[in-house]
């Protein structure tokens, strides 16, 4: 239990409050106080969480530029060319797709019991690749789960599309004549985002995932440009 | 099992931001424009609301983020979360740059007559699910504490304020605006009880 005084202490700590000798103090303090530690990490993030009521402006988009060139950096044109499949972003869209699937559930015992019959071991995970240099740096990661019939695309820095033309995904299937469309995708420009998408159809095996630029509202079978694809 | 599967997702995405600055740290840009991407929309609206000017406001950004990117291995996920890291490196560039031009006054002005608790100006799709959904807990939490320690929140996070300062300008005794600087801060702390 904290008590008020030392309270008092952490709040001052976490809004710079204290002098120096004072922190320095105190941190000695949360070194050797778990409790301690672990109220003022909440305080702490309680403080910076506030940030959010100041509303989301997106910055120029050159800024990112300027600040890369400020930081002398010169992998960044290395690194996004090579496959960058974040482990925990796949984590993320696996759980969240997991999440989906159980929107209707309504235990914990429900969600314990789905833990045990290793519910994730269902899903299969993607990350697809550009086949034209346009779409080098896209970002695409799939997330699809097999017995649900449903899954997650999430997509980073993909151009928008030109007028009267739209991303469509398509799920490629050995036991199907072509591939199986998933619906047309959209990111607003420029931005990360994550989309579910089902099959117009089940499949039986999902061997691979490739979007296409088609016509606006999609095609039945892929016609236009294949511009990403993964397995 | 909502909440649980919801805690599952927040920590998902919390060791991916922590994954982000530990690459940063080790000099991936990649890493470093991911990073960008999540946070930049939420810590610009912050650098614009401290600063009340748009260059101002890139430049406090740009300070910010290059001191992530040079001190990302100073990180400590044990100490606050990546956001929480994030945020108040760039409110402490912002309270550096208003100590420096000395604008304090054109700042408390602005900040008291700033009532609404969200800013008009906001762009919500730029935001990550996760940051979305902090965002309407600290509204709620808001909404439970007095107008008071509302106020002197505000204050306290987007002025630079010290307490003194504070209770100078409310003509309120110091001991009343801590007290209610801690009563609303421990109502938040509830909010993010249990790590994030």
């Amino acid at each position: 239990m904290i008590d008020e005084a030392k309270q008092k202490v952490a709040v001052d700590y976490v809004l710079s409050e204290l002098s120096s000798a004072e922190a320095v103090a105190f941190e000695k303090e949360l070194e050797s106080d778990q409790e301690l530690h672990d109220f003022t990490r909440e305080l702490t993030d309680g403080f910076a969480y506030l940030a959010l009521t100041a509303g989301a402006v997106r910055p120029r988009p050159d800024l990112f530029s300027r600040i890369l060139a400020k930081t002398n950096s010169s992998k960044r044109s290395k690194l996004i060319l090579v496959s960058f499949l974040p482990w925990a972003l796949a984590a993320c869209l696996a759980i969240a797709l997991l999440v989906l699937g159980l929107e209707n559930s309504r235990t914990r015992d429900e969600l314990a019991e789905l833990g045990r019959r290793d519910v994730l071991a269902h899903l299969q995970i993607a990350s697809l690749q550009a086949q034209v240099s346009a779409y080098a740096k896209t970002s695409a990661i799939v997330v699809w789960n097999a017995q649900r019939q449903n899954g997650l695309l999430h997509l980073q820095e993909l151009p928008a599309s030109e007028p009267g033309y739209d991303y469509q995904l398509w799920i490629i299937d050995p036991a199907e004549k072509t591939p199986v469309s998933a619906g047309v995708v959209s990111v607003e420009r420029g931005k990360a985002g994550t989309v579910e998408f089902r099959p117009v159809h089940p499949v039986t095996t999902a061997v691979k995932f490739a979007v296409s630029i088609e016509k606006a509202g999609g095609s039945t079978v892929p016609q236009g440009q294949i511009i990403l694809v993964g397995e | 099992m909502e909440d649980l599967a919801y805690e599952a997702v927040n920590e998902a995405e919390e060791q991916y931001n922590v994954e982000l600055v530990r690459r940063v740290a080790q000099g991936d840009s990649v890493a470093f424009a991911a990073l960008y991407d999540r946070f930049s929309p939420i810590l610009y609206g912050v650098a614009l609301r401290m600063m009340n000017d748009a260059a101002e406001a890139e430049d406090v950004l740009q300070d910010g983020f290059i001191y992530i990117w040079r001190r990302a291995s100073a990180f400590d996920a044990s100490r606050s979360s990546s956001f929480s890291w994030a945020a108040m490196i760039v409110r402490n560039k912002a309270i550096d740059k208003l100590r420096i031009r000395q604008r304090g006054e054109r700042l408390r002005e602005r900040v008291t007559s700033f009532p609404e608790l969200f800013s008009d100006r906001d762009e919500q799709s730029a935001l990550e699910p996760l940051l979305r959904e902090r965002r309407a807990q600290v509204q709620s939490a808001l909404l439970e504490v007095s107008p008071e320690q509302r106020q002197v929140l505000q204050l306290s996070y987007f002025s630079g304020l010290t307490h003194e300062q504070i209770a100078a300008q409310l003509g309120a005794p110091l001991g009343t605006v801590k007290a209610r600087i801690r009563r609303g801060l421990l109502r938040l702390r509830q909010v993010f009880q249990g790590g994030i």
